[in-house]
C-alpha cells in the first residue's frame, strides 16, 4: 500500500451530520458523512487517466463496503452524493464487493453507445476512501445492460494489493476464486428486479485485455477530442506549415 | 576491532559496486544508449508542455506482457531506460491536424503527402523521457504475422549505436513479453535508413541487403531474424460459470469472448514490407 497513489480530497463542506457518529451502526449506514467532497484537483479532468509504467489511474467513488452512491459531477469536478427523488442515494443491497470509480479524462460517448460518463471501473484491492485516487492494471471488462443501456465497467486491480500480480480475468478466477462470480452477481442484482421479476441489470459475462485496451483508449481520446479546440493548437505559419516546435528534454534536430 | 569490522564490510561494498552498476551497462549494450528524443513534434505537447502519452499505451514485462490486436494495427515500440518495451498503436493525435494538401516538416525538411494525419508517435509511449532503440510492429495480412523494424526518427535515427544486433535483442524481448494475438511472428527487418552511418556503409555491401522495390531501390533492408518465433498468451479464454441471477439473461451463460475464428488462409504469398510507410517519424 506504501506505494499505492492515494490522493484524498479535502472536505468542501462541512460535515452535514457531525452527529451520526453517535448513533447507531445500522442508522449510519443510511447516513451520508459529507454530501459533496472537493478535491485538490478536479476529480474528472484533473488527473491524468494513463501512466507511464502503463498502469491506469482511478478515481474512488465508492470505498469497498460501502452503500452511498456517491459519483463524480462531470460539470463541478466535484464527488457528490448521488440525489434520487430529493433524497440521497443508497444502494438498497449489500454494500459495494469492491472499491468503484472511474477512470479520468475519459467519456463514453452517447453518440458511440455510451452513456456520456467516464469509464467506470471496479478496483480490486483493499478498501479505500472516497475521493482517493489510485494506480492499476486494468484486465477485462465486466460487460453489463442496465435496461437497455450498455453499462461496461473496467475490472481493474490495484497496485500493491493481493490482486496486484493477477493480469487476466481468467487468472483472477482461477487464483481468487469466486471473485468473479461475486462481482457478476452483485451487479447484476443490486438494483433488483423490474414488475416481471427479471433483473434491471444483465451480464453478458467478460471481455479479455485486447478489447480493454481498445475501450479505455477510446473512451480517453473522446474525452481530449471534445474539449481540445483550434486554440489549444499551435498556430502554422503563413504557408500553413507547422513551426519547428523546440522541447527541453528533446536533441531538437532541424533547429 | 570495530574498525576491522568496518573496513571489511566497506570492501564487501565496493566490491559489489560493480555488479550494481551492470544492469544499465548491459541494457546500454543489448539495446543502446537511452537517449533523448530526436525531436517532438509541434502537437505531441500539450501548453504546459508535457507530452501527451498515447492512451493505448501498454508497458510489455514478463509479469505483465502485451497483447496485440490486428485492428489497432500498425504499433509503435520503444525500449525504455529500464529495459521495458512500450508498446503503443497508431493513432490521430488530438492536438494534431490532418494537411489536406500537404505540409512542410521542419524537423526533418521533408514534404509531406496531401491527406497526412498527425498522429501520436514513439515520444508518446514514454512521455518524451529518453529511449533506447525504437521501431515498429507491422501486420502483414498475407501472411498473418507480425513484423517488427527500426523505424524511429526519434530513438533509431540520430543515434551512433543503434545496431543490428539491439535489433535483434529488441526483437526477441518483444517476442518474450507480447501476445501476438491470434497472428504469429513474421520476420525482423534493419532499415539502413535508420542506421548509424558506419553500420549503413558496411550493409549496403551486404549480400542480404534487399528492398521493398528493387527498382525503385527502396526501403534498404537486412532481413535480422525470420519469422516464425515462439508465441505466448498473455491470457487463457474466461468462460464464465454462470451465476443463478445472470443466468436470468439470455446470453448471460456464454462468455463475452468467443475463441477467435480461424484466420482466413493467405491466398497468395506477398513478401512483407519492411516498413509502413516513409514517414521517419
Amino acid at each position: 500500500m506504501k506505494k499505492t497513489l492515494i490522493k484524498n480530497g479535502t472536505l468542501a463542506l462541512a460535515l452535514l451530520l457531525a452527529a451520526a457518529v453517535s448513533l447507531p451502526a445500522a442508522a449510519q449506514t443510511l447516513l451520508p458523512q459529507v454530501s459533496v467532497l472537493k478535491g485538490e484537483r478536479n476529480f474528472w479532468s484533473g488527473y491524468d487517466p494513463v501512466n507511464v509504467d502503463g498502469t491506469v489511474n482511478v478515481v474512488i467513488e465508492i470505498a469497498a463496503g460501502t452503500n452511498a452512491k456517491y459519483m463524480v459531477d462531470l460539470k463541478s469536478g466535484m464527488i457528490e452524493l448521488e440525489q434520487k427523488n430529493g433524497a440521497p442515494r443508497y444502494v438498497q443491497y449489500l454494500g459495494y464487493p469492491c472499491n468503484y470509480g472511474n477512470i479520468p479524462r475519459s467519456v463514453l460517448l452517447k453518440s458511440r453507445g455510451g452513456d456520456g460518463d467516464a469509464v467506470d471501473a471496479l478496483v480490486l484491492g483493499p478498501s479505500v476512501p472516497t475521493g482517493s485516487v489510485v494506480r492499476g492494471r486494468a484486465i477485462g471488462i465486466l460487460s453489463l445492460m442496465d435496461t437497455g443501456e450498455k453499462d461496461d465497467k473496467v475490472v481493474v486491480v490495484m497496485e500493491n494489493s493481493p490482486f496486484a500480480s493477477v493480469r487476466s480475468i481468467e487468472e483472477l478466477d482461477r487464483k481468487f476464486p469466486g471473485v468473479t462470480s461475486i462481482l457478476q452477481t452483485w451487479f447484476t442484482s443490486y438494483k433488483g428486479r423490474d414488475k416481471d421479476g427479471k433483473l434491471y441489470l444483465a451480464s453478458s459475462g467478460f471481455k479479455g485485455r485486447a478489447d480493454t485496451i481498445k475501450f479505455i483508449g477510446d473512451a480517453v481520446l473522446d474525452y481530449e477530442n471534445s474539449i481540445v479546440t483550434d486554440a489549444d493548437r499551435r498556430p502554422l505559419d503563413e504557408k500553413g506549415n507547422p513551426y519547428l516546435y523546440r522541447w527541453p528534454g528533446a536533441k531538437n534536430v532541424g533547429e | 576491532m570495530r574498525q576491522t569490522l568496518k573496513t571489511l564490510l566497506g570492501g564487501l561494498l565496493l566490491s559489489a559496486l560493480p555488479l550494481c552498476a551492470q544492469e544499465p551497462a548491459s541494457l546500454d549494450k543489448a539495446f543502446g544508449v537511452a537517449s533523448q528524443p530526436a525531436y517532438v513534434k509541434h502537437y505531441e505537447a500539450d501548453k504546459t508542455g508535457k507530452v501527451i502519452l498515447n492512451p493505448y499505451l501498454q508497458v510489455a514485462t514478463k509479469d505483465f506482457p502485451a497483447i496485440l490486436d490486428v485492428k489497432m494495427a500498425p504499433y509503435n515500440w520503444v525500449i525504455d531506460a529500464q529495459g521495458r518495451v512500450a508498446i503503443t498503436p497508431e493513432a490521430a493525435h488530438p492536438l494534431g491536424r490532418t494537411y489536406e494538401k500537404g505540409f512542410f516538416r521542419p524537423e526533418d525538411q521533408s514534404e509531406r503527402k496531401p491527406g497526412t494525419r498527425e498522429n501520436f508517435g514513439h515520444v508518446s509511449a514514454l512521455g518524451g523521457a529518453p529511449g533506447r532503440i525504437s521501431g515498429e510492429i507491422l501486420y502483414d495480412k498475407a501472411t498473418n504475422a507480425w513484423t517488427v523494424n527500426n523505424k524511429s526518427g526519434r530513438y533509431s535515427k540520430h543515434n551512433s549505436d543503434r545496431t543490428p544486433e539491439q535489433l535483434v535483442n529488441a526483437a526477441n524481448l518483444i517476442h518474450q513479453v507480447t501476445d501476438p494475438g491470434k497472428a504469429t511472428w513474421g520476420g525482423v527487418f534493419y532499415l539502413l535508413d535508420y542506421a548509424p552511418e558506419k553500420v549503413r556503409e558496411e550493409l549496403l555491401k551486404s549480400p542480404k541487403l534487399a528492398y521493398d522495390d528493387a527498382k525503385k531501390k527502396s526501403r534498404p533492408h537486412v532481413v535480422v531474424m525470420d519469422a516464425g518465433a515462439p508465441s505466448i498468451k498473455a491470457e487463457k479464454p474466461f468462460e464464465m460459470v454462470a451465476a443463478a441471477p445472470a443466468a436470468e439473461t439470455a446470453a448471460a451463460a456464454k462468455p463475452a469472448d468467443k475463441p477467435a475464428a480461424p484466420a482466413d488462409a493467405p491466398k497468395k504469398t506477398k513478401k512483407p514490407k519492411a516498413a509502413n510507410n516513409d514517414d521517419p517519424s
